[in-house]
């Protein structure tokens, strides 16, 4: 009976065999071998945003000739600490990785360190660890953008009224919270109130119930700004059926640029997104992957603390069309 | 582990009056998932040869160890017909707790507080169901919002986090040391079983607590106190939680309220996988033990294959109802002479008092 | 009064919530944000009802959660690939009640613990969903869908309705049915119903499908609300669905249901949520008040049932 169950797995895993003797045979400690592999532990494939920063860094990665290497974190610290060592432990010349938790990068960190890996993060956090370089959208800044478009919408809307919202992810995604404290900040200064500022733990389903609950408390609300887009989009249906729309009635923005964001932008669904372009992030980390292993020097644009930016970008309906 | 044989099974309360020879099922009770590991591991290294590394079995039982220590803890607590849904939550407030004892007094006082902290949440539990007398379910569902709740409010600023510049420090080398090339954490773990089947199987406690999983009703008439055995087994359960954080913190080196979600589930399945009947009255640390190596090594196996997250998760749960699978038959055949009447079962439902 | 507190004792901290509401908020008594309650309560009591049976049975469905997820997905990528609306929706119901004829078979067929047995469907259905969409969206723009929580008919969100029948049916069946009958017959000793010469294994089987069936519905009304289906909706939704069926008082042990209980324990937890956020409340103290006030009620409950038992079991240990 049982041998029936290992069938699949035997079939599955012989499927995808890689040279796993090979690059265990590899010597970690010699970085300029024949083909240099490149490891990759991302965040969570389950979301478009990750898939397209493996797919940029993928191609980036086999434009060169190297060999890729994948790790899927799955939205778990244990699972991003254990994978990402494993893939040291396999032999990786270079280790890039999108972090689950920013904090919990330190054991890998110190693994990589000891085996003369190079380690290039990209996006969510630091964590304060000694990496090599991380690429990071300007998460404030997004913020901040959302926060002029929306101002700029409403007094276009021709809407007097001073109240905003603000939805959050869920509270320990600390470096996306900085998206709302961005627009927080912009949007007070330009005169705007936040009445409501309410987690949506980063889920669509919550989005339109926390949605839902803010019009009942605030039906005056001009504008809704949420940290990202599964929620923002939601947040906009909730508004939809309220009998309002999410660009002219309420000014509904999000953050990300999924595609389900771009789709409801060109629909009226909702009014705007801030853009990160993940793929190209992808791509950025394999370049500054390249100058680590060659030892040339990395410019940073924030040197103490090795940040490479990546600018975002707002999107509303007037450029989503110039977006992939 | 290899200290045990069969006839440690033997003072099984419930099975006991149906066999006291050890009969083919009997031995598949204690020892069936163990069987089902041994010829994964046997299997493994044909589809993934790097599964022999050093590196990576140290890997695996090193991140075993935490799922594993609570896992045991948890035994207990099922084999008395409750179970406790808020060890996630214990071990969010744990970790985060421990760290910032270790920020404050280093290592003795991390160690010190993270065995305080999960007894103290043990505790509560305990006082929830028997002096609340709310239910086990609901009150562990209730503080496992609380725990985690506690464990968010400590953290609001970020999450608790070890600093780089310790990595030098005792505290880190609980999670990371080799000890004759065996990761610590599963050195810790395997004292935990060792004292936990002595408690189960050597002494009186270990005894009630099966009598009192076995039939609540029976046990109170022995003179076995209810609250007692609560109180005992969630303690219990909140002290495995407590050393199983020492071996993941130091691993993993940060948390916040988050952290380990949906850590329960993991837990309660490993139990069940190894043959302890949700029933209550019955445990089988070892069936506990290799159920939590058979999940890791399973998933070190398709992690290391690259096979894709969502695949990932289907292999994973088909593994699950064919191990179960292979124990829903074997019940079928405890019962003597059920042999004839298992396999017309499965030929054709025809045959059963379901159309009579 | 008291014979309404007897069957449904959740009826008084719901009230002491409502009263506390109205007091501290100026919102929470408007018709829009009492509408907005009843609504996000109807939609988890439904498939409340159907986990009601399920735990009166003395079993439950972990998979209900995954379910929400494989019927949106089948619904709207249904929707894309041109399928009318109605019969995609359909289509989603019938995914849905696959999973729990599958969750029947493999706990009774082949005797798998339902806990495990679910489980592990929750994560293959999940993977399935994934699998399926590659982890992408599946957007759809359908009136037809959006009717399942936007409709109005009598001018009664449809949401509201749908939970209405289903409890009426529930109520029915749990008191005035044979089906009803044998469900708790089951829970409270299996072998004797079993040896009674009821059908276990085929009530069980409906029962799962029953389930499964209410999980598609869930998940209709998710996708509705949303307007998509993908492979990470309805994470977690499992507890929610057990919560407010536990909150309600059917004994997790089996072999009882209250309707009633599980649909007004749907009503406390939406209305704890919403004055949650309408008193602005940060989400580390959201989390920690659902949980205090989950313990509550069930503290207070339980204590007022103490008084019957508890002599019983003083005599004995004595």
């Amino acid at each position: 009976m049982f041998k029936k169950g290992l069938l699949p797995l035997a079939l599955a895993g012989a499927l995808v065999l890689t040279g796993c003797t090979d690059s265990n045979a590899t010597d970690p400690n010699a970085p300029k071998d024949d083909k240099v592999v490149v490891g990759f532990s991302v965040y969570d494939m389950q979301y478009e945003f990750f898939q397209k920063m493996e797919k940029g860094t993928r191609e980036a990665v086999t434009a060169k000739g190297w060999e890729f290497k994948l790790h899927d974190e799955k939205s778990d610290e244990n699972e991003m600490v254990t994978g990402a060592q494993a893939l040291i432990d396999s032999g990786v010349d270079v280790l890039i990785i999108s972090p689950f938790k920013p904090s919990a990068l330190g054991p890998i960190i110190a693994k990589a360190k000891a085996k003369g890996v190079p380690v290039i993060v990209d996006d969510i956090g630091g964590g304060g660890a000694p990496y090599d370089a991380i690429v990071i959208s300007d998460n404030s800044g997004g913020g901040k953008l959302a926060a002029e478009y929306m101002a700029k919408q409403i007094a276009a809307n021709g809407k007097t009224g001073k109240n905003v919202a603000s939805i959050t992810c869920e509270p320990s995604a600390v470096y996306a919270a900085r998206r709302n404290a961005g627009f927080k900040e912009a949007i007070e200064k330009a005169g705007f109130k936040v009445v409501a500022e309410l987690s949506g733990n980063s889920k669509a389903e919550e989005g339109y119930k926390v949605m839902k609950d803010i019009l009942a408390k605030n039906p005056d609300v001009a504008g809704v700004f949420a940290c990202n887009d599964p929620m923002g989009v939601a947040a906009a249906n909730a508004i939809k059926d309220a009998g309002k729309s999410p660009v002219k009635d309420i000014v509904a923005v999000g953050f990300n640029a999924d595609p389900e964001a771009l789709t409801a932008i060109k629909a009226d669904g909702l009014a705007a997104t801030v853009a990160q372009d993940p793929t190209a992030m992808g791509a950025l980390t394999v370049k500054l992957a390249e100058q680590a292993l060659n030892k040339t020097a990395i410019t940073f644009d924030n040197a103490a603390e090795r940040e490479v930016y990546n600018p975002v970008q707002l999107i509303s309906k007037d450029n989503v069309d110039t977006v992939k | 582990m290899t200290t045990t044989d069969t006839r440690t099974a033997a003072p099984e309360p419930v099975l006991a009056d149906r066999a006291e020879r050890p009969s083919l099922g009997r031995l598949w009770d204690t020892w069936g998932i163990t069987a089902i590991l041994l010829l994964l591991l046997a299997l493994t290294p044909l589809v993934a040869p790097g599964f022999l590394q050093l590196e990576n079995l140290q890997s695996v039982l090193r991140e075993s160890a935490y799922l594993g220590i609570v896992a045991a803890g948890m035994t207990f607590a099922i084999a008395a017909g409750a179970f406790d849904l808020s060890v996630g939550g214990q071990l969010a407030l744990v970790s985060v707790v421990t760290l910032l004892a270790y920020g404050a007094g280093g290592t003795p006082a991390a160690v010190g507080a993270a065995i305080a902290t999960g007894l103290a949440c043990g505790l509560v539990n305990a006082g929830l169901i028997t002096k609340l007398r709310v239910p086990p379910f609901v009150a562990t569902l209730g503080t496992l919002f609380v725990f985690r709740g506690v464990a968010y409010i400590l953290t609001q600023d970020g999450p608790q986090t070890l600093p780089y510049d310790q990595i030098g420090s005792p505290f880190v080398k609980i999670g990371g040391l080799n000890v004759a090339g065996v990761p610590l954490p599963f050195v810790i773990m395997l004292v935990v079983y060792a004292a936990a089947w002595v408690l189960l199987r050597r002494t009186a406690t270990g005894r009630r607590v099966l009598a009192y999983g076995s039939s609540p009703a029976a046990a109170r008439f022995c003179g076995i106190s209810a609250g007692r055995i609560q109180l005992f087994v969630f303690a219990l359960v909140g002290l495995s939680v407590g050393i199983a954080a020492l071996t993941y913190i130091t691993r993993v080196w940060t948390a916040d309220g988050s952290a380990q979600d949906g850590f329960e589930l993991k837990v309660i399945a490993a139990v069940v996988l190894g043959g302890t009947s949700l029933k209550g009255g019955k445990a089988t640390l070892i069936g506990t033990f290799s159920a939590v190596l058979l999940v890791s090594v399973l998933n070190d196996v398709l992690v290391g294959q690259g096979v894709p997250s969502a695949y990932q998760r289907i292999v994973l749960g088909c593994v699950l109802i064919v191990a179960l699978t292979v124990d829903g038959l074997r019940t079928r055949f405890a019962v003597p002479g059920s042999l004839r009447r298992a396999v017309a079962g499965l030929a054709g439902r025809s045959t059963d008092p379901d159309s009579a | 009064m008291t014979g309404l507190l007897r069957r449904a004792p959740l009826a008084l901290p719901l009230l002491g919530v409502a009263v506390a509401l109205a007091l501290t908020t100026d919102s929470f008594l408007t018709g829009g944000n009492l509408e907005n309650v009843l609504v996000a309560a109807a939609i988890v009591a439904i498939p409340g009802l159907a986990m009601t049976l399920c735990l009166a049975m003395g079993e439950f469905d972990l998979s209900i959660g995954s379910t929400v997820s494989l019927a949106g997905v089948v619904c709207c990528s249904a929707i894309i690939d041109g399928v009318p609306a109605p019969l995609a929706m359909l289509l989603a119901l019938a995914a849905g009640a696959l999973v729990g004829l599958a969750n029947g078979l493999v706990v009774t067929k082949l005797g798998v613990t339902p806990f495990i047995a679910t489980l592990a469907t929750l994560v293959i259905v999940r993977g399935l969903s994934l699998a399926y969409t590659d982890g992408h969206d599946q957007i759809v723009s359908s009136a037809t869908l959006k009717y399942l929580v936007g409709g109005r008919p009598l001018g009664v969100p449809m949401p509201i309705l749908l939970a209405v029948v289903a409890g009426a049916l529930a109520w029915w069946t749990v008191n005035r049915t044979r089906f009803g009958r044998w469900v708790c017959a089951v829970g409270s000793h299996r072998e004797a119903a079993r040896v009674s010469g009821l059908p276990v294994d085929r009530i069980r089987i409906a029962v799962y499908v029953l389930v499964g069936m209410s999980g598609g519905l869930w998940g209709l009304l998710i996708s509705s609300q949303l307007q998509k289906g993908n492979g990470q909706l309805g994470l977690g939704f499992e507890l929610d669905a057990i919560t407010v069926v536990v909150l309600g008082g059917t004994a997790l042990l089996g072999g009882r249901a209250s309707v009633l209980g599980t649909v007004l324990g749907a009503v406390l937890i939406e209305t704890i949520r919403n004055g949650l956020n309408l008193l602005n409340t940060p989400p580390a103290y959201q989390r920690i008040s659902v949980g205090l006030l989950l313990v509550t009620a069930l503290a207070l409950l339980a204590l007022r049932r103490t008084p019957a038992p508890a002599p019983a079991v003083r005599e004995v240990t004595a």
